[in-house]
């Protein structure tokens, strides 16, 4: 803020004074107005003109979006590009972390949802301990473009379906919600059409897959659901967690079970397990709550 | 034995005369010490006289200086136009700018603000005065736009404020006043404005932007197409499909 102010409110004309307009005011007045709007707004107010361009790039309008941990989490970014090594703008770190940034060797990706800077995160089947994996009569990892992973781990048949994940992460505070991604049947393209292979589905009619999830601070959280409707990629919600602490690193552990060795399911994709911020909503996916 | 008795009273004259002095000194002693009390006396009666007349000095001074404290708790500020308003110091505090010019002892004879006009500083005026009577807390010292601390009823009637005071300002009226927020420094009213005018932003296209704020694009078309690279990343559907 500060009073820098040189000369606003328009000048003296002839006719009387001219009225102040936006593009009036000095940019530091600009930015402040800026600070209200969310960042894809702000990126196109830079295509007003120059001096709003100016503006719409602060330093202080784009620090205020930035998570808080943004320094931990720019340390995870692979530094592969030269030009990044540099002093980043705010408004480049923040376009940076927009980007799905792999970690763990390409199992992991988190990225920030660019409207409001929510922190998400994707571990990938691969980063799964997933019972029987190694068995190919059970399960194996199929290749698809239907994944941000680009693989996903299919299961033919199996009695004893357990799959578990845990995570260590330093989540910005806030309270984020956890999915398994999951699809009933096979899909695979032919012939440019999507098609799905059904062959395999069966027994997850019979009793309900326990979903949970906890975390190091002992918050717990859990849900069943009957898996439905094949050919549809589904988020199943597993539950919530609360962070308090943005510089604190969390651990997770959450999995997902179907144990009753009475009978046996199959047919189900596994791709990952998600983790958004609570209310976020992504309109391309169907979500299913308890 | 004439001489023994000469010798004795002689001794004894002596003696006596050594007593004499004794007594003489001691006496004198005596004296001295009480001329000593006295001139102690006398000094410390002085010194007390002389804190007396410091204290009655200090008190009266002090006294002048409440008076004239009393006068001085208001502050003038005048726009360009020449209008005049008077305010309490402590609503004045509002305003960051103000305040250090308070405390610089700058503001003695009033303030003159070259780029405000009456009716702006008439907006700002209104709002530090209503703030000050919620924010403030009576203590005159701290002065915060902070919600969290009143009742509901005072909640509604701040927020009610708020909206009342911008909901009627046509375009270039808010602007100013927003321009003298950040001026003056008053920070809620600069968040006040800034939101409302956000708000007007929200929505729109470029072009309808341009069209509401007469905006000039200035922009060549190469330069366009550059910017329009440089936001696409904000403003892209990710599809996983």
């Amino acid at each position: 803020m500060g009073a820098g102010v040189s000369s606003i409110l328009g000048p003296e004309g002839e006719g009387g004074a001219p009225e102040t307009a936006l593009g009036d005011l000095p940019e530091s007045c600009v930015a402040a107005v800026l600070l209200h709007l969310d960042p894809p707004e702000i990126c196109r107010v830079a295509r007003l003109n120059r001096a709003f361009r100016g503006a719409a790039s602060a330093d202080f309008v784009w620090e205020a979006k930035l998570p808080a941990n943004y320094r931990y989490l720019m340390g995870l970014v692979s530094d592969d590009e030269e030009k990044y090594k540099g002093g980043l703008s705010k408004k480049e770190i923040y376009a940076r972390l927009c980007r799905p940034n792999p970690f763990d060797g390409g199992t992991k990706e988190f990225w920030l949802e660019k409207v409001k800077g929510g922190m998400c995160l994707s571990i990938s089947s691969k980063a799964l301990v997933i019972t029987g994996i190694d068995d190919r009569r059970y399960w194996n990892h199929m290749p698809t473009e239907e994944s941000r992973f680009r693989s996903v781990a299919y299961l033919q048949q199996i009695w004893w379906f357990e799959v578990v994940g845990e995570i260590e992460f330093c989540f910005p505070a806030g309270t984020y919600s956890l999915f398994f991604r999951l699809h009933l049947g096979r899909p695979s393209r032919r012939l440019g059409r999507r098609t799905c292979g059904t062959e395999h589905v069966h027994g997850w009619d019979i009793k309900p897959v326990r979903f949970e999830l906890s975390t190091s601070d002992d918050q717990h959280a859990s849900s069943k659901y009957y898996l439905e409707e094949p050919g549809s990629w589904i988020l199943y919600h597993v539950g919530d967690f609360v962070v308090a602490n943005s510089d604190k690193l969390t651990k997770l552990r959450f999995s997902m079970t179907q144990i009753d060795c009475t009978h046996t399911k199959g047919g189900l994709c596994v791709d990952c397990a998600l983790i958004y911020p609570k209310g976020f909503k992504h309109e391309k996916e169907v979500v299913v709550y308890m | 034995m004439a001489s023994q008795d000469c010798e004795a009273a002689a001794s004894s004259r002596a003696a006596a005369a050594s007593s004499q002095d004794c007594e003489a000194a001691a006496s004198s002693r005596a004296e001295k010490e009480e001329q000593k009390t006295v001139r102690v006396a006398a000094s410390s009666r002085a010194k007390k006289k002389e804190q007396k007349t410091v204290r009655v000095a200090a008190s009266s001074s002090r006294a002048e200086k409440e008076e004239q404290k009393e006068e001085r708790r208001t502050v003038r500020v005048t726009s360009n136009d020449g209008e005049e308003f008077e305010m309490d110091e402590a609503v004045a505090r509002g305003s960051v700018m103000l305040r250090h010019m308070m405390e610089l002892g700058i503001a003695l004879d009033g303030v003159t603000l070259p780029i405000v006009s009456g009716e702006i500083l008439a907006l700002a005026v209104s709002y530090l005065r209503f703030h000050r009577d919620y924010d403030d807390g009576g203590s005159g010292y701290g002065y915060g736009y902070s919600y969290g601390y009143h009742s509901e009823s005072e909640d509604t009637a701040l927020t009610n404020f708020d909206r009342d005071l911008v909901k009627q300002l046509d375009q270039a009226t808010l602007l100013d006043l927003l321009a003298a927020s950040n001026y003056m420094e008053i920070e809620g009213l600069l968040r006040l404005t800034c939101q409302t005018v956000a708000e007007k932003l929200k929505g729109k296209t470029t072009e309808e932007i341009r069209q509401t704020f007469c905006i000039q694009n200035d922009y060549p078309p190469e330069e366009e197409e550059e910017v329009r690279e440089e936001i696409s990343w904000a403003l892209e559907e990710k599809s996983l499909d």
